[in-house]
């Protein structure tokens, strides 16, 4: 097992990973910006060093910076999270070339299955399934624009060294391919400092349903289940679940069947995503893997028992093998993951930005939050909107979503919006209920507004009332009123002092 | 209520201000008030959704009955979020049409678009590049 690892993130994740570190015994360094020097990863670490300014151009992704934190503490492994430097190559070759250990596969694999476009080409060779599309990085205006008619409209812009949704754009007329080009290469330098970006035919409202894989170095490969990730807004996962309610036991088999055989085609080690598109009629497509752990983790570590994280950090630890089968693997039960973020869902998902100015969290049997939340926290705009996770387990799918629906209902973040209430509302919803939704569904359902019950109209009006009468005879509101009146606060707090005393209740 | 007496009670949950137990006739609502302008926005949690309410009383309502509202064909395009101004697209006395792309907004890593909204000439622009600015923050008036 490693010394010292370092924890190159920030956030829920970085948290996650110290709770694994704390576990296996093995003392975590935290890196920080400016922004996070009071963040819950800070706090909770062994060490922790700054690697400088909020953005993460000039912290989180500064490659230098944090080797040199590795360096100064020690630490022999770095646990990348997921997002900033997760998925690059240059950063897990740095790693193997300064002798410390980059907890995730090696920078070949990374290079081959992280980039999108070489992912794709090695996919079509191993004979897998893909969505149709342009494997070339895309240039100039002049060839977007034909690839684009090539594989026809609607099409959708991704970044190769992406994930996540960001510097991607959905492009339905070719007048508008030029601005979303500027705009999803932009995006994509900042998150992943690499504006590559491809295109494919844009699938209209498949599901999204992803098999969880790990491998170790001794050629052992197995699968941990499928996770349906069709829940989303702007292409971002917001609910997730497994099993998926979309699969026959025929499908799930083909398709765990398909992963596996992609990992050892890639001849790839440690654990990965391999996601792929499901249309109506029971086709899949490859779409893409993630060669990192996935935000969605714990909904598999729910169904398998397996921690995750600690799996990833064991096989990373000199050859180390898979401490199961795959006959091993039980899957039992249900479970569902909410993701918080720190957003208004009824404003078009802006983001919402300030201090955490109260947090209650959700309890119960089988409820888990992952989260770096505290009352006080300032939600910065610098990083991603995800501020936490519910995750929930039951026996049965129904059982699942009335314990997440009641969790998210327990769950109070002030200061911030966020998606809760959103979810909450889907979670009541007949047809999601019959696990009738693919990636279209979240945009149709907002559309059909979100109404209040006769009930809580009557309870609203009567709560807003009673506020307006709390707020008139505050004493700070009778004070300003005896002031205007030019009159002594005292006086007037005695009159009516004694006014309410002989008013009935 | 519409002729009903009803018994009610209305109180602050520990030292917040936004959060609160309401009891109506022993039903229990655990609700969450946001002042918006001219209204308060009452969120119920276990459900997800949330009412707007506006509070009156007899005199208000009187003045607002006589009030008419003013006419201005500048208009102020403002921030629907919180983020960073990336960059400018238009100058002052730059001719728009309904969609043109006047300036950027990052937050969180996502470039926003922020388009005019009619036809008209960009008047004022109210925010320099790598500004930070606020929801509600004036943006970019457009003009005749």
């Amino acid at each position: 097992m490693f010394r010292k690892i370092l924890i190159a993130n920030r956030g829920e994740i970085a948290v996650r990973v110290l709770r694994a570190c704390r576990e296996l015994d093995v003392p975590a360094v935290a890196v920080y910006s400016e922004a996070d020097r009071l963040a819950l990863h800070v706090r909770l670490a062994r060490e922790a060093v700054a690697i400088g300014p909020p953005h993460p151009g000039e912290s989180y992704l500064r490659i230098d910076k944090i080797l040199a934190a590795a360096k100064t503490t020690g630490a022999d492994a770095i646990h990348p999270g997921y997002g900033f430097l997760a998925e690059n190559a240059g950063f897990a070759r740095q790693c193997e070339d300064a002798g410390i250990t980059f907890i995730g596969p090696d920078s070949r694999s990374i290079e081959r299955m992280g980039s999108k476009l070489e992912a794709r080409r090695t996919v079509i060779a191993s004979g897998a399934p893909v969505v149709p599309g342009a494997t070339v990085a895309l240039e100039s205006d002049a060839e977007l624009a034909a690839r684009a008619r090539e594989v026809g409209f609607p099409v959708v812009l991704k970044a190769s060294g992406g994930g996540g949704g960001k510097g991607m754009r959905v492009v339905t007329r070719e007048e508008d391919l030029a601005s979303a080009f500027r705009l999803a290469r932009s995006e994509a330098e900042r998150a992943f400092a690499d504006g590559t970006l491809y295109l494919e035919r844009y699938l209209e409202s498949p599901r999204h349903v992803e098999v969880q894989v790990a491998a170790d170095v001794h050629g052992g490969v197995v699968h941990l289940g499928e996770r349906e990730c069709s829940l989303q807004r702007r292409h971002q996962k917001i609910l997730e679940e497994s099993p998926s309610p979309a699969l026959s036991p025929e499908l799930r088999h083909r398709m765990t069947d398909a992963a596996v055989a992609i990992v050892r085609a890639a001849g790839y080690q440690n654990v990965g995503t391999i996601e792929f598109l499901v249309d109506r009629a029971g086709s899949f497509f490859f779409l893409e893997m993630n060669t990192r752990l996935q935000v969605e983790h714990p909904v598999t570590e729910m169904v398998t028992g397996i921690d995750l994280v600690k799996l990833q950090i064991r096989l990373a630890a000199a050859g180390e093998r898979l401490p199961f089968t795959q006959q091993a693997i039980a899957f039992r039960g249900h479970a569902m993951e909410a993701r918080i973020c720190a957003e208004d869902p009824d404003n078009g998902f802006v983001p919402s930005i300030g201090v955490i100015t109260e947090l209650e969290l959700p309890g119960g049997p089988h409820v888990r939050v992952d989260s770096a939340l505290y009352a006080g926290l300032e939600v910065s705009p610098f990083y991603d909107p995800l501020i936490g996770k519910v995750i929930v387990w039951a026996e049965t799918r129904d059982a699942c979503a009335t314990r997440l629906r009641g969790a998210l209902g327990e769950l109070h973040v002030g200061g911030v919006r966020t998606t809760a209430p959103l979810l909450v509302r889907v979670l009541g919803d007949a047809r999601f209920l019959r696990g009738e939704y693919d990636t279209g569904f979240l945009p149709l359902f907002q559309s059909n507004g979100a109404g209040v019950s006769d009930d809580e109209r009557f309870a609203a009006a009567i709560a807003a009332a009673l506020r307006r009468h709390r707020d008139h005879h505050s004493p700070a509101a009778r004070a300003r009123e005896a002031k205007a009146a030019d009159e002594s606060p005292w006086a007037v707090f005695g009159r009516r002092s004694q006014m309410r005393r002989r008013a009935p209740e | 209520m519409d002729g009903r007496v009803v018994g009610a009670d209305l109180l602050p949950v520990g030292t917040s201000r936004r959060t609160f137990s309401l009891l109506v006739d022993g039903h229990s609502y655990p609700v969450k008030l946001e002042p918006e302008s001219d209204a308060v926005r009452v969120w119920f949690a276990d459900a997800g959704t949330s009412a707007r309410v506006s509070v009156e009383n007899e005199r208000e309502r009187l003045l607002r009955d006589v009030k008419q509202p003013a006419s201005d064909e500048r208009r102020t395009i403002t921030s629907v979020m919180s983020g960073i101004v990336s960059r400018v697209l238009v100058q002052e006395g730059d001719p728009v049409t309904p969609g043109v792309p006047l300036l950027i907004i990052e937050a969180m890593k996502m470039e926003n678009e922020v388009r005019a909204d009619g036809n008209g000439h960009v008047r004022t622009i109210h925010v320099t590049e790598h500004a930070r600015v606020n929801l509600g923050d004036p943006l970019i008036t457009l003009g005749p």
